[in-house]
């Protein structure tokens, strides 16, 4: 059984000029110790996904789904206040800027003891202690080389790299079913990222966390992660094995995505134009009907007006009227 | 031999910290970095936060005084503080196209601007040459009455890339002009600035730490580590026979974290 | 040929005609606006509407009540104080003297203190820290305080209500203006306009000086409110506005005496006082809540 199992989930924004479907009729499948990575540009509505399985969105927005079930509950119908124990304790989310995620004003320390829960079955005299050694635990095991020193810290004093670790203990440290990475390394240099990544990837295989990523950054994931699903502008365009979907991509915007990354094969020249699509995603108040691509897709053809059902194919999904279902051929495509 | 288009000697730039016992305390940032641009060729300077190559690329546009080295361009040297002289030869493109732009001013205005300042124009030949660089970038001439927050950051990059070009300047740093764009926007700007080296015969310094497009875009490249320039080859050599061995550990933590399945 | 025109939009907003936008559909601001407007029609022609003179006394009807209480006229529609002069009169004539004193004297600090502001924002290092440093000192002071210092220097008397109160509101120009320019210093586009050739003075009235005007008029709007509530509680101390003058917080010290009997001599031009106030910080406040947006 699926961890999370999200089915035809529209999001709704009411804007002055009517109901905007900001997400429409995504569906997302998480099995247990898998990474999975959630990639869309900007607007496609990847952190609103993410917000929306936490429940932390306001009244303003509407969320509709055929089915959207947590290892066997139905969080539509759950509370907020049984929506806040989910939270807590089995899905954990991690975001985009760490050193302002942590209050300034109090140590790292104390921030870490005030996430974790106290163990009930240590008589309470004894409890303080238990949890200050249990965070320093964490701390030495996200890779903080002094965890001791670090607990007297201030955020202000940590660089990036150090404060999303902290981080990551922090949502880790009450052993979560699943953890929501919301751009974790959007500011940081390589060095910091591959060692973020490489934690998250050690999280996964130890701890048996599985992770949710989302980003923009289509080289990182495909490194990193082992399925993804790639959204546009709101609607999924093609979900499954990363390894599988990159060798041979259905979806013409998967492909047009992969082209993007230059290969120093011989096969593009240098200083060649990159192969890209042209125009660029469309605002929210001028959605196309349809498959939203359409615009933009080197396939589009009349019936892209529209929507595409999900269909599949083993393991793979995707949402195309025109998929490619032949290998790769070296077209000198647009742009 | 012709006279190299840009030339650079022994630039170097230090900071003042504070004083210790009445002394001076500086910090170096630059040491001693020399190199020469071209006509049409693609520099790019690659280093990890905090090797200097955004100071570098300061001092070059004039944002930044250096503390010492000389400038040469076409053979004359360029003064430090004169930035009317250099904002007709050298103009750059900033990281953040959102805080670049005057969020007040309406696209037309912004692109007026630097006419305004240098030139002595009348307001039909400024607006007329607004529109044609507009055009050039792959913009509407209905953009120039637009204001920032109504276009997309691709968009606002391709403002970014017009403002650079009013001045038909020779050279173009890019300060991390890339990294906060997404995938197929920033194709589509790599696109453009290609296009505009070919028609224009513009030279283009790259500053960034993504070693996969710069080996695309760029003949040359020079490597900074604290402020040193540790290797400065041709893109070709670099890659497939690096001297230096940060160069090789830079490479090789790219192309591990960059490498398909 | 016709360009065809391909973005639907007619009329491209700009950020002022988004924050009109923004303000007009907030209702208190508008009922704000129109009191404001409505009082500055009042400055220009109470003279000419007001039934009688300011200083007319008539002996047959002192301390006559308001024209809803039994006893009163409709003539005398606001009642009459101990002197016998009309109030509802003596109102119209201070709205002049109050209200647009107050208008006159903003104008005259945001003059100047817009020079010195902007002087001493644009420049750098030791010389505008010295500046800025000097002019916190005189920010210490409340205004109340320096007007009273003035005007006991100078005397009594409406002309010295507006040197004292005037000085006491260019620090605070001078200081919204000092750190409004210095924050859009730090900001790129800055920069990039410094790199496109511009010298000082470009950069300034192009580039600083439209992210800066709306700070500018947030801080108009509180001190007009500022500068009323001071020339009120001067007439008020009897160091303004000297009798016979309509202001009205001097005819509020003048009903004090008869407060028992003739309340209405005091309420009345303190509820003047309170409309005209509550009205500028209506759409004073309007404008702070509409350009919060935009800063975004």
């Amino acid at each position: 059984m699926p961890l999370l199992d999200i089915r035809n989930l529209t999001i709704e924004l009411e804007t002055p000029e009517g109901i905007v479907k900001v997400l429409e009729k995504v569906s997302l499948t998480i099995n247990a110790g898998e990474i999975h990575g959630l990639v869309g540009e900007s607007g496609s509505g990847r952190s609103l996904m993410a917000k929306a399985i936490l429940g932390v969105l306001g009244p303003n927005w509407n969320i509709i789904a055929d089915r959207m079930m947590w290892d066997g509950k139905n969080l539509l119908e759950m509370n907020a206040k049984q929506r806040r124990c989910l939270m807590g304790s089995e899905i954990a989310m991690i975001f985009q800027d760490p050193s302002g995620s942590l209050d300034p004003v109090k140590t790292i320390g104390s921030q870490l003891i005030e996430a974790m829960v106290p163990n009930k079955k240590i008589p309470f005299w004894r409890r303080g202690h238990h949890t200050y050694l249990k965070a320093q635990k964490w701390l030495h095991k996200v890779g903080i080389k002094k965890p001791k020193q670090l607990m007297k810290c201030y955020p202000w004093e940590l660089s990036e790299g150090e404060c999303q670790k902290v981080m990551i203990a922090m949502a880790v440290a009450n052993h979560p079913k699943l953890l929501i990475a919301d751009e974790p390394t959007n500011s940081m240099e390589l060095n910091t990222q591959a060692q973020i990544f490489r934690l998250l990837s050690q999280l996964n295989q130890l701890q048996n966390v599985s992770i949710l990523l989302v980003s923009h950054e289509l080289e990182t994931m495909v490194h990193w992660c082992d399925n993804l699903t790639i959204l546009y502008s709101g609607q999924v365009m093609e979900s499954g094995p990363v390894n599988e979907m990159v060798a041979m991509p259905y979806h013409p915007y998967t492909r047009a995505l992969l082209k993007n990354l230059p290969d120093h094969t011989e096969k593009m020249r240098h200083k060649a134009k990159l192969p890209t699509l042209q125009g660029s995603a469309p605002s929210l108040q001028h959605l196309p009907a349809g498959c939203r691509l359409g615009p933009r897709c080197p396939e589009a053809q009349r019936t892209c007006v529209k929507q595409p059902k999900l269909e599949h194919i083993k393991n793979r999904y995707f949402a195309c009227h025109f998929p490619y279902k032949s290998e790769q051929e070296d077209d000198d495509a647009i742009a | 031999m012709t006279m190299p288009l840009l030339k650079v000697t022994g630039l170097s730039k230090q900071y003042l910290t504070g004083y210790q016992r009445f002394k001076p305390q500086y910090y170096q940032a630059l040491s001693s970095v020399s190199f020469e641009l071209e006509r049409g060729e693609t520099l790019a300077i690659v280093g990890t936060v905090g090797s200097g190559k955004s100071t570098l690329a300061r001092i070059l546009v004039g944002a930044e005084q250096r503390s010492g080295g000389e400038i040469f361009f076409e053979g004359t040297g360029l003064e430090k503080r004169n930035l009317k002289q250099r904002c007709r030869l050298i103009r750059m493109i900033f990281q953040d196209p959102t805080t670049s732009l005057n969020p007040r001013l309406s696209i037309g205005n912004l692109l007026n601007e630097p006419l305004r300042f240098n030139t002595q124009l009348d307001s039909n030949e400024r607006k007329a040459l607004v529109i044609d660089t507009l055009r050039k970038v792959g913009l509407l001439p209905e953009h120039a009455d637009f204001y920032p927050h109504m276009i997309s950051e691709g968009q606002k990059q391709r403002v970014a890339v017009a403002r650079a070009l009013m001045l038909n300047p020779k050279i173009i740093i890019a300060d991390e002009a890339l990294t906060a764009l997404d995938l197929s926007v920033r194709s589509q700007i790599i696109n453009l600035l290609l296009k505009l080296q070919k028609e224009m015969g513009l030279s283009y310094i790259f500053v960034s730490h993504n070693l996969n497009i710069l080996r695309h875009v760029s003949d040359k490249i020079i490597v900074l580590q604290n402020g040193h320039m540790v290797e400065k080859t041709t893109t070709e050599a670099l890659f497939t026979s690096p001297q230096h061995e940060y160069t090789q550990r830079l490479i090789k933590e790219q192309s591990q974290f960059m490498q398909k399945r | 040929m016709p360009r065809i025109k391909i973005y639907q939009e007619d009329h491209i907003a700009s950020p002022m005609w988004r924050m009109w936008q923004t303000f007009s559909a907030n209702p208190f601001a508008v009922i704000g606006l129109w009191a404001v407007i409505f009082l500055l029609i009042l400055t220009i022609f109470a003279p000419f509407i007001a039934p009688y003179s300011a200083q007319m006394q008539d002996q047959q009807v002192l301390l006559l009540p308001p024209s809803w209480d039994p006893a009163g006229t409709v003539e005398h529609f606001l009642g009459t104080d101990d002197l016998g002069r009309d109030i509802f009169s003596r109102i119209l004539h201070g709205v002049q003297l109050t209200f647009g004193m107050s208008l006159l004297i903003v104008a005259v600090s945001l003059f100047f203190g817009f020079i010195i502001g902007s002087l001493s924002g644009m420049m750098r290092g030791i010389k505008s820290s010295i500046l800025g440093h000097l002019l916190d000192a005189l920010l210490s002071i409340p205004s109340l305080l320096m007007a009273i210092l003035v005007v006991a220097v100078m005397g009594p008397g409406l002309n010295n209500v507006f040197w004292g109160v005037g000085i006491a509101m260019v620090p605070q120009f001078v200081r919204v203006i000092h750190q409004a320019i210095h924050e859009e210093q730090q900001k790129q586009y800055v920069t990039a306009a410094k790199l496109d050739g511009a010298n000082a003075v470009e950069i300034f009235w192009y580039v600083i000086m439209p992210n800066v005007w709306d700070v500018v008029i947030i801080q108009v709007t509180m001190a007009i409110s500022a500068a009323i509530l001071d020339i009120a509680a001067l007439g008020f101390l009897n160091l303004g506005a000297q009798a016979p003058s309509p202001e009205w917080g001097a005819m509020v010290a003048q009903g004090l005496d008869n407060l028992l009997l003739a309340p209405w001599t005091v309420t009345i031009p303190g509820v003047a006082i309170l409309f005209t106030v509550l009205s500028v910080n209506l759409v004073g406040d309007g404008l702070r809540s509409a350009l919060a947006p935009i800063r975004n």
